[in-house]
């Protein structure tokens, strides 16, 4: 896992917050059934993950991140940009026994 | 004469408990009507989800938010929990053009779809399936799709390796698929589990079965498709048309892998 390390869980939040804004606030759902559309506050992409020193890191995936790095948004009335992908970094030497399994699973049947 | 023989045949459908079509139903050439109706009278108790029906697509048609029971008696809805569990959706992406969901398999928050299941009763068997196709093997024990019951993993199709899949079973033995099944073959792959026995199935086909403890359990468990619903283990699949809910009897089983392959193959 990659992901962008911040000191305090409201810097973490911040960065997803800013990655959330470059996305837009809403988004248009659509049925592909009937075709309607209906929009709708776009989710949050990522949740903060508690290093084991204290640190908080935001899953980076790049897929989804990289074509937004560096956007410029403003976010509570403030100009922001999104974070570069050069700064996510491997951060499972820091992750917790319970996260790291998460990741990396011993066969569920046990 | 012959036209005795066309009525003795369906009624003898009839009786079975299929739908005779009238004037080809939906353009079926399986004689049956797979209406949402007639297929929630044929599968009470199982939940079918067909690609490009039941689709809430997001992100500009190109990723999937949600995916709605669109057939059998059981309604249920998996959801994306967060944008980033979205799977790909290729509406035309699929064999022979027919649309389908790509999961990424990605290992720190992969594309997981995942709704509560729920019958009104404890589960003493279970039959879950997929139509669709590997798109490559990662890790062993990587999720296709899972039921847990309600947050312990109870019965998942899984990777086995780069040429097998596998049910597994908690306390119960694994079911290893026999023979080659290479990536990106489409397929119909399902397993279903009671009482003492375990079955992998191809096309409906029991292709291996082993021995296992598979007790009943409680209802209303989380059903996942892509990975497990925590968003990790997941699988790089593609998936045209997927089920799950009780075992099926035979008849229903001939219905079910009839209307898979129906909605499956169907022009978009």
């Amino acid at each position: 896992m990659i992901g962008l390390v911040f000191d305090t869980e409201a810097e973490a939040q911040k960065a997803i917050a800013v990655l959330d804004a470059a996305r837009g606030p809403l988004e248009v759902l659509r049925d592909e059934t009937t075709g309607l559309e209906r929009e709708v506050p776009r989710l949050t992409w990522a949740q903060p993950v508690r290093l084991t020193d204290g640190r908080f890191a935001v899953p980076w995936e790049s897929a989804r991140c990289k074509p937004l790095e560096g956007r410029a948004v403003e976010l509570d009335g403030k100009a922001e940009a999104v974070p570069l992908e050069r700064d996510a970094r491997d951060v499972r030497a820091l992750l917790a026994p319970a996260e790291l399994e998460a990741l990396e699973p011993a066969d569920p049947k046990g | 004469m012959r036209a005795a023989a066309r009525s003795s045949s369906a009624e003898r459908r009839r009786r079975r408990g299929f739908v005779v079509a009238r004037g080809g139903a939906l353009g079926s050439s399986f004689g049956w009507d797979f209406s949402a109706a007639e297929s929630a009278r044929i599968l009470p108790l199982t939940a079918v989800w067909l690609s490009r029906f039941g689709i809430t697509s997001a992100d500009g048609g190109t990723t999937v938010q949600s995916w709605a029971s669109s057939r059998g008696g059981i309604a249920c809805t998996l959801d994306a929990a967060l944008s980033v569990n979205r799977p790909a959706y290729l509406p035309t992406g699929g064999p022979e053009g027919v649309p389908l969901l790509s999961f990424d398999g990605a290992a720190a928050s992969c594309d997981v779809l995942r709704g509560t299941l729920t019958k009104g009763s404890a589960w003493a068997s279970y039959e879950l399936g997929i139509v669709g196709s590997r798109v490559a093997f990662s890790t062993l024990g990587d999720t296709w799709l899972g039921y847990s019951d309600p947050v312990t993993s109870r019965f998942n199709l899984q990777d086995q390796d780069a040429g097998r899949w596998r049910w597994s079973v908690l306390a119960g033995a694994n079911v290893v698929s026999v023979g080659d099944d290479p990536d990106g073959v489409l397929g119909h792959r399902s397993g279903d589990a009671e009482a003492g026995t375990m079955n992998a199935r191809l096309a409906g086909a029991v292709i291996a079965t082993a021995a296992g403890t598979v007790t009943s359990r409680a209802d209303g468990g989380v059903l996942y498709l892509g990975g497990l619903d925590n968003g990790t283990i997941g699988a790089q699949v593609d998936v045209v048309a997927a089920h799950a809910g009780p075992a099926l009897s035979a008849d229903q089983r001939i219905y079910l892998r009839a209307l898979l392959t129906f909605f499956a193959r169907a022009a978009a």
